[in-house]
């Protein structure tokens, strides 16, 4: 793939992989843009919300009866409904990728999650990367950044898990830890963060 | 861990408010041929006690939620209760229509306080994650209230009508007891906040004036003098209210928001759509009473299909605004209750209920499919700021066009029969001719549910006018700053 031209990289990752590390090491690396908290601010502004408003629901699926019962919030013509837009699912997920497509159109960029391999999979001069570790060495990680106990990094390794596999599967169809859907899967536990960003450089080249 | 029970004990409050409130007008419906009966109230009496409890919702509500800030909104939700069930209990002891009138107007201050408090209090209860789900249960808790509460009002009927009132003192001091023990206190808005008194004053004159004159029109003829006078007096006073409107900083209605062309139609087809559905039901607890002599009980039943469908359509809708878009969609519901409206055109004597109840559900679901859609628009087309307001615009027009709609209808209805007539069909007293007279009701209702049909016509043109959803805008993106910790 020739660097000269527009190209983007997909990278799903589980948690604690050291999906946001490699990606900012590649974008300052190759220069070029990082977007991972700026697609759920750009969808924020989209539904006229605050980010805080979307970030609980970012890459989750709702249950059938939170969305059963959504459905309801804005029903009744005469009661005074609250000034809030709760978007679905399918809605977000439609504004993600709308904002997906055109950062990948506008430049050359490293996108984060969001189905983005699956959202862009026919997207000339796109790699598609996975990322994943054992969980020892991501609760390690996990641990150190939101600075939580081993329990409570392994559940929330253990829920992540479950909740992006469920958005993948619900919005593509796929399973989401399936290597043969990515041009790159690694593991970065064995293989370490800074050289997995050393083989992506080489592979690029 | 204190703010997770918290929340479940605020939406108790809310929706027991919200239950309460709903409750008391669709148990009332279906018991105001029996109330007129009885009190000796007028036809246009006991279409006022329908009438103030909507017009009193839509003048104070918006501006319940401005001033609630400073007084504090627990305080205004528990006096809510109280003053609803005092309300309650002086219309069950009313002795006459003009009492139970005014009676009304306090259960509608009622009202109007526990309605324009709920949300904001669940809204601050529950985390975001669990808000649509929260705002959902207390939705639906509404839409059941509008299916049962004519069947439970039919019921109630048989004890004595004064039980639709008395039934809400015990949920009253219930409901009192137990927010004001369990209540917090929400936090103060730093802004200040204005209540909108002249166009509050300007709104209810204009809005006064011109139900007046099309109930006095009705009944007593549309050249008396003095109706001439209230309709220039509501024309004056509504202009007023528009000029009013456009001048103070905190209006009751923005008029800017009308300056956005797809707000401009959607509240247009919300108002149009008010005026189009809102005398439905009022039409037909007549009908199934008057004409055709079935029970409270029945009648109540068989009017559930209007608001069971709306019921039912409410998820299917979100799922297909998902795929289709909104412009459509509403547009596609409106037509859809058009048809609906249009299939109660061929009502006669003879028609069986269950044909109407089959057009009424038609009618319902198309209202479904308009609703939810139509709102997503309006709050996606307004800032974070603003979207309060919309809201209560949005909610504004379609309680105000349900108002007229009852006061247009009956004022076409009765273009069609003496209104002694009228009045003796329904208290029972028929004298002369009961067929001839039965045969121009019908008639009337006929005319009625044509115009019905052409401005919900009307209303799907309009929303259709409304164009498509504003894309968002594709600006560059800048690079993001900070660093993720994932």
């Amino acid at each position: 793939m020739k660097l000269n031209s527009p190209f983007v990289i997909t990278i799903s990752r589980q948690l604690g992989s050291g999906g946001a590390y490699i990606g900012q090491k590649l974008a300052k690396n190759l220069n070029i843009f990082y977007a991972d908290r700026e697609i759920i601010s750009q969808a924020a502004k989209q539904f006229s919300l605050l980010e805080e408003d979307l970030e609980s629901r970012d890459e989750k699926i709702s249950s059938f009866w939170q969305s059963f019962l959504q459905s309801y919030a804005f029903t009744n013509p005469v009661a005074y409904e609250p000034p809030q837009i709760i978007p679905t699912d399918s809605a977000l997920f439609k504004a993600e990728k709308e904002i997906i497509e055109h950062i990948a159109k506008e430049r050359s960029s490293i996108i984060i999650g969001r189905c983005g391999s699956y959202i862009l999979q026919e997207y000339p001069n796109h790699i598609s990367i996975f990322l994943h570790g054992d969980v020892t060495f991501r609760k390690g990680r996990v641990r150190k950044i939101y600075n939580v106990s081993e329990e409570a990094a392994r559940k929330m390794i253990a829920q992540s898990d479950k909740e992006r596999a469920l958005y993948y599967q619900t919005f593509a169809d796929k399973e989401w830890p399936d290597a043969r859907q990515y041009d790159i899967s690694l593991d970065t536990s064995k293989i370490g963060l800074d050289k997995s960003v050393e083989l992506i450089m080489k592979y690029l080249e | 861990m204190k703010k997770i029970e918290y929340k479940w004990i605020a939406l108790s409050c809310t929706s027991l408010g919200a239950l309460f409130s709903v409750l008391s007008g669709s148990t009332l419906i279906i018991a105001l041929p029996v109330i007129m009966k009885d009190l000796h109230a007028t036809m246009n009496i006991i279409m006022w006690t329908v009438m103030i409890y909507m017009l009193i919702l839509t003048i104070l509500v918006p501006s319940i939620g401005r001033v609630a800030d400073m007084i504090g909104r627990k305080k205004l939700f528990i006096w809510g209760f109280i003053v609803f069930t005092i309300g309650s209990v002086l219309c069950g002891l009313s002795t006459s229509g003009w009492q139970l009138l005014l009676f009304r107007f306090v259960q509608s201050v009622g009202g109007a306080l526990l309605v324009a408090n709920s949300t904001p209090i669940v809204t601050d209860a529950f985390p975001k994650k669990e808000l649509g789900m929260a705002l959902g249960i207390n939705g639906m808790v509404i839409s059941v209230a509008s299916v049962i509460g004519p069947i439970l009002g039919g019921a109630f009927i048989h004890m004595g009508w004064r039980y639709i009132f008395f039934i809400n003192i015990p949920i009253g001091l219930i409901g009192t007891i137990w927010a004001g023990i369990q209540l917090k206190e929400l936090e103060v808005l730093p802004e200040k906040q204005k209540f909108d008194w002249s166009g509050a004053i300007t709104f209810t004159s204009g809005m006064t004036s011109l139900l007046l004159a099309l109930t006095f029109g009705a009944f007593y003829g549309w050249t008396k003098i003095y109706v001439a006078i209230l309709f220039v007096a509501a024309l004056l006073f509504l202009v007023l209210f528009l000029f009013v409107e456009n001048k103070v900083r905190q209006p009751m209605l923005d008029l800017n928001l009308f300056k956005t062309r797809i707000l401009a139609f959607a509240f247009s087809s919300n108002l149009l759509n008010g005026i189009a559905r809102g005398a439905v039901v009022f039409l037909l607890v007549f009908y199934f009473q008057g004409i055709k002599s079935i029970d409270p009980v029945m009648s109540g039943i068989l009017l559930a299909p209007f608001a069971l469908s709306m019921m039912i359509m409410a998820p299917i809708s979100g799922w297909l605004s998902d795929r289709y878009g909104s412009r459509e969609l509403s547009s596609i519901g409106l037509f859809i209750s058009a048809i609906g409206l249009l299939g109660m055109v061929r009502i006669s004597a003879s028609t069986s209920v269950f044909e109407l109840s089959a057009w009424m559900f038609i009618s319902g679901l198309g209202s479904g499919m308009f609703f939810s859609p139509n709102t997503s628009a309006i709050m996606g087309a307004v800032p974070v700021e603003r979207r309060g307001i919309a809201a209560g615009v949005r909610t504004m027009m379609n309680n105000t066009g349900n108002v007229i709609s009852i006061a247009l209808s009956m004022a076409i209805i009765s273009s069609s029969i003496d209104f002694k007539a009228m009045q003796g069909l329904f208290s029972g007293t028929q004298v002369g001719s009961e067929g001839i007279v039965v045969n121009h009701f019908i008639s009337g209702l006929k005319m009625a549910f044509t115009i019905s049909f052409f401005i919900s016509m009307l209303a799907a043109f309009i929303s259709y006018l409304r164009g498509p959803q504003p894309k968002w805008e594709k600006k560059t993106v800048s690079q993001s700053n900070g660093l993720s910790k994932r």
